[in-house]
């Protein structure tokens, strides 16, 4: 009797976010994956996946989507981290006002954002007309329309997905660590490179594969920021749908985006960093 | 030589003082205890003397040498940690080996001294196990090792058997105190904890609100506190509210007179506690021969606690002046039935004068 009012209650908590998702996820999410394998007409077909399996364009974009995945993971893992290292330094309530600036990537969306660039970077842009105010001369450094754009662009926007998971495995190691190190001589080098960052691994391990997750289906960046050449899957799907209104190819890319995507996440969520990550406690 | 001194060494964070300024030495092969509630200043002395924090004001000798502006890597210490400290991700073998390693010691004695020092901590099997694998009271061994391995001038003990249970913690302490004893370490050990601290160590320094209360051996501490803090601190203790007589003798709240041992400060008229250990106060019953115990006092039995070992009486006297008296437990012999009339009696030598604020100077 009580364990089916507990039922009932369970239920009524978590009905509405289900049909909700339901109806504007699962069920699109459902029709792409149909439109993959059918004709324009509505015969089912395997063409989409056939003509990727051949297309120099698709292999392209599939490795330019790797390639700048990786990079801009990279380079992000070097932004983030010493910024970790720093907040978990600081003592909580001064950590806590600086995560918030951490956090104001997230208060803009990316759109705007990537205008907001495009206005800071340009060829008539702050950064360059500073530049020439101090070196002189007229050559412009180009900051966008190429790879330096993307990278500016999705640096920025990931920063706080690596900084956390990074935080939380540097501030779950004892601070009782370094300080007895310390006392048995060794100095600041050896601490963190034998203690401190081997300690922080998990953290690192699952901030990457999210940011690498996260970058493998951005779209507004490179597509603003970007040159020809930072062609991304999504901005193919996008090229695929409307350009040449080939739905069934535009769809077959969605889904292997998704299937690359699952299979990172798989391996998120098998690390020991990644379980924070993906809402596990502990 | 002193391994280690304090010298007029005091902290304050802004106008909060964390440490007066004290004077402190602990001697080559001394087991030194640093005893107190928290917040009175023995963390702050060990992180003095460790060089985690920095004094206000005094110098810090080590082995002789000025090191108040030594850092820490460089004082030749080793400390071991309530939490052990151990690093999760390497093995038993790699944590002890750590300063080895930092000292740049050859591999192939790294091996012979690493076993040499697991064998000493009786931990032979273990060198290749993760420290998550091993019980609370292995891991504080293996910190100890890690410590006796490279040989600090003096080793510092942050309350270090304050994670383990009550009978690993007296296993532990023995074990402690073994390891000092053979290899002639110097330490200095803080803790809250008076029995531990009457059990192990050479000599004991009571703090108390950022000042050094008194010092000395246990046995010293014990029978001859200086104030009424010391003798609460250390043991358990009956103290009361007293006047000197013109006769030397005290009157305490309840009306009661009696013998004390004299002291100077102690004169007639004198304002002041009388201290008496419930194990001196002794039960008086038909047939005993109380002409020994000068002091006396009749009473009414409010509880009797059987502790184990020990059994505590309280009785109750005139003015609601309660008294504990403690004996060893022995079968047959009868618990008081709450309300029976109770005689006590003790030896004037037992009760102890104690000025009512400060402490005996001297």
């Amino acid at each position: 009797m009580l364990e089916r009012r507990a039922q009932r209650l369970a239920i009524m908590f978590v009905a509405p976010a289900t049909i909700f998702m339901l109806a504007v996820f699962l069920i699109p999410l459902w029709k792409v994956i149909s439109q993959s394998f059918t004709t324009m007409d509505g015969h089912f077909t395997w063409a989409g996946y056939a003509e990727l399996k051949t297309s120099i364009l698709f292999a392209k974009v599939m490795w330019n989507t790797i390639e700048i995945s990786l990079m801009a993971t990279v380079v992000t893992l070097l932004f983030s981290y010493p910024l970790a290292y720093y907040l978990a330094k600081q003592p909580p309530r001064r950590r806590a006002y600086l995560m918030v600036f951490v956090l104001l990537p997230f208060w803009t969306s990316v759109l705007v954002k990537s205008f907001a660039f495009m206005v800071v970077l340009g060829e008539n842009g702050f950064i360059n007309q500073g530049l020439r105010a101090i070196l002189g001369g007229d050559l412009p450094i180009k900051l966008l329309f190429n790879r330096t754009g993307v990278m500016i662009g999705m640096t920025h926007y990931f920063i706080p997905f690596m900084v956390f998971p990074i935080l939380t495995s540097l501030l779950a190691q004892s601070p009782d660590l370094p300080k007895a190190a310390q006392l048995m001589g060794s100095g600041a080098m050896r601490i963190f490179f034998k203690i401190t960052l081997p300690l922080s691994m998990p953290g690192v391990m699952a901030g990457c594969l999210l940011t690498f997750i996260l970058s493998l289906g951005f779209f507004i960046t490179p597509s603003l920021m970007g040159g020809r050449k930072d062609m991304m899957m999504a901005n193919l799907v996008d090229f695929y749908m409307r350009e040449t209104l080939n739905w069934p190819v535009a769809a077959a890319i969605a889904c292997l985006l998704l299937l690359l995507s699952l299979a990172f996440i798989s391996l998120l969520s098998r690390i020991p960093g990644g379980k924070s990550v993906l809402g596990e406690a502990g | 030589m002193a391994m280690v001194r304090l010298q007029r060494a005091g902290k304050r964070y802004g106008d909060v003082v964390a440490l007066h300024e004290v004077d402190l030495s602990v001697e080559e092969g001394e087991f030194v205890t640093l005893l107190g509630p928290s917040g009175s200043g023995k963390t702050t002395m060990l992180n003095l003397i460790a060089g985690m924090i920095a004094p206000t004001v005094g110098q810090v000798f080590i082995a002789g040498k000025d090191a108040t502006n030594t850092p820490p890597n460089k004082r030749g210490l080793g400390m071991v940690f309530q939490n052990y400290a151990l690093m999760p991700h390497m093995t038993i073998f790699e944590n002890v080996a750590f300063p080895l390693r930092v000292r740049k010691t050859p591999e192939e004695e790294i091996k012979k001294k690493v076993a040499h020092v697991l064998n000493l901590v009786h931990l032979p099997q273990v060198a290749n196990r993760k420290p998550r694998e091993l019980s609370g009271g292995q891991q504080q061994r293996v910190a100890l090792a890690r410590c006796i391995v490279y040989n600090p001038s003096i080793i510092l003990m942050d309350e270090p058997l304050g994670a383990l249970d009550k009978k690993l913690r007296e296993q532990m302490q023995l074990e402690l105190k073994r390891i000092h004893t053979d290899l002639k370490i110097t330490m200095l050990y803080v803790t809250h904890d008076q029995e531990e601290a009457l059990t192990m160590s050479d000599r004991i320094v009571l703090l108390n609100d950022g000042r050094i209360e008194q010092m000395g051996p246990p046995d010293e501490m014990y029978f001859k506190p200086r104030s009424v803090f010391a003798a609460d601190f250390l043991g358990s203790s009956n103290i009361w509210d007293g006047t000197i007589e013109s006769d030397g003798s005290a009157t305490i709240k309840s009306g009661d007179k009696m013998k004390v041992k004299p002291e100077a400060f102690a004169k007639p008229g004198t304002k002041l506690k009388v201290m008496v250990r419930p194990e001196n106060i002794n039960v008086i019953r038909q047939g005993d021969d109380e002409s020994r115990f000068e002091n006396r006092v009749n009473g009414k039995a409010i509880d009797t606690l059987i502790l184990g070992g020990v059994i505590k009486h309280y009785v109750q006297l005139a003015n609601d002046t309660v008294i504990i008296a403690q004996e060893l437990t022995r079968s047959g012999r009868r618990s008081l039935t709450p309300g029976q009339d109770v005689r006590l009696a003790w030896r004037p030598d037992d009760s102890l004068p104690l000025p009512a604020v400060g402490k005996i100077e001297g």
